[in-house]
């Protein structure tokens, strides 16, 4: 039985989006094969069950990821922090709508689900997956701000370098497979705005609170 | 790189450096998409197109030789990677048999080979870890990877001496007898860690408590044991690889309510 009432929408476009990483590796997930990409598990994903791309559709979306992960609290550890963060152009379709936490309740989902924990989710995108769609918005769990969205994209995709604007989408011959990146910060620290609005670990979530007190 | 027979590496630094240099090369063939797409606007004229199917011909089989070189070798003869190295040789040869013109239109080639360069860089950071494995070798890194950092701090981290980590600095280093598991694993994850921070991030990493470790710091697994938790440190300093929002918020005021 499916876990929805109603599907969700299927959106389609081009997104901005943001991501950081170690300096070490390229921005997304791909490889020639199960030794030379493994993952751990994210909130779209189980480790061992494929990959998933984590975007933000903020550079500070992208920061306050890192000061939750890393628990970065203070300006003492988020100054010595030296991660690249890079600017995508994804291009995609048939991506599920759950941008907000009302989308999830006409879904018949919990809204929780959006920033709970991560395993709670694995169904709903083992669903998602099925139904195929190419990945999900979803509200950010981290950065804890009105209107902070998260773009996951289910499975592998590479990037295409760029060092100048960022292209046309047109330019792009296989957007399926390929996303234009541009390197903004190759050795930078989160911002301070983002670990203030970063929503840690066991912490409540001000914009769930919010949108409940609003119902 | 040459076409000429290689033999396979036989030392560590030899693989590493095969495969480092064959990394580079293959990341020099990764032009930025912007010259790419200029050929696809414009067909080169025949000629053109002779030397770009010559030069391509000629990098193709300097690839090979090296991959054959390195698959050669009996560290790898057996690896996963190896033979995922292999198989992105292949569907590369039948990648550039499809692309008449030499002008990947659909940047099949250049998938392959960027699929090539992680399988390439997976290796080294393997053969790096395989030699952080060894105590010696682990304690002369973080000497020297946290070389600004106060020499009592690192001492307190790998559990020995100022005296000792001076030497380490300075390349001396005999057999490690207190603590090797301890020393090796803070190697490991300094080597982790420092792809995300500067040393002296990494030192205050150490002391910092993480809610994925049941709130407690990296330095107390450390001194309670480091083979019983070297999983756990590994998984978190690995895990910073690439943008994740691991665990879960509470769910707020009607959650209490309810």
């Amino acid at each position: 039985m499916a876990l929805w009432t109603a599907p969700p929408d299927r959106a389609g476009g081009v997104w901005i989006a943001y991501r950081h990483t170690d300096r070490r590796f390229p921005p997304l997930w791909y490889g020639g094969g199960a030794a030379s990409l493994h993952q751990e598990s994210g909130r779209w994903h189980e480790e061992g069950s494929g990959v998933a791309q984590y975007l933000a559709l903020s550079s500070n979306g992208a920061w306050a990821e890192r000061c939750r992960y890393a628990h970065i609290r203070d300006d003492v550890r988020r100054l010595e922090d030296r991660r690249r963060l890079w600017q995508l152009q994804a291009i995609e379709h048939d991506v599920a709508d759950l941008s907000t936490f009302d989308a999830y309740v006409d879904c018949g989902l919990a809204p929780e689900l959006a920033v709970g924990p991560h395993e709670d989710c694995w169904p709903l995108a083992d669903e998602l997956r099925a139904a195929g769609y190419r990945g999900v918005l979803s509200p950010a769990a981290a950065y804890d701000r009105p209107g902070a969205v998260n773009l996951t994209l289910f499975g592998e995709r590479i990037e295409s370098q760029h060092y100048g604007a960022m292209p046309e989408p047109a330019d792009n011959p296989r957007p399926d497979t390929y996303v234009a990146t541009i390197l903004v910060a190759d050795s930078g620290s989160p911002t301070e705005y983002a670990m203030r609005h970063t929503c840690y670990e066991g912490e409540y979530h001000q914009e769930l609170d919010r949108w409940r007190a609003r119902r | 790189m040459s076409t000429a027979v290689l033999e396979p590496p036989s030392t560590t630094d030899e693989l590493r450096d095969r495969a480092e240099e064959l990394a580079g090369e293959v990341a020099e063939q990764l032009q930025p998409a912007e010259d790419r797409a200029g050929e696809r606007i414009e067909p080169t004229a025949d000629l053109a197109r002779e030397q770009r199917l010559a030069r391509r011909d000629e990098f193709f089989a300097a690839l090979r030789t090296a991959v054959m070189s390195i698959a050669s070798s009996p560290a790898w003869r057996a690896h996963d990677l190896t033979t995922e190295l292999l198989l992105l040789l292949e569907r590369l040869r039948d990648e550039l048999a499809a692309d008449a013109d030499a002008t990947d239109p659909e940047w099949r080639v250049r998938e392959t080979l960027q699929r090539t360069l992680v399988v390439l860089h997976a290796m080294v950071r393997q053969l790096e870890h395989n030699e952080l494995d060894r105590p010696e070798q682990a304690a002369r890194f973080v000497a020297q990877a946290l070389a600004d950092v106060e020499v009592g701090s690192v001492a307190a981290l790998l559990g020995t001496t100022n005296r000792m980590i001076g030497s380490y600095r300075r390349g001396e280093v005999g057999q490690i007898r207190k603590n090797p598991a301890r020393v090796t694993l803070v190697a490991q994850l300094v080597h982790e860690l420092l792809g995300s921070m500067t040393p002296r991030g990494a030192l205050l990493w150490f002391d910092a408590r993480h809610p994925q470790l049941a709130d407690r710091t990296p330095r107390e697994l450390l001194d309670e044991d480091p083979a019983t938790h070297r999983q756990a440190l590994m998984a978190l300093a690995r895990g910073g690889r690439a943008q994740t929002d691991r665990g879960g918020a509470r769910h707020g005021a009607l959650d209490r309510a309810a």
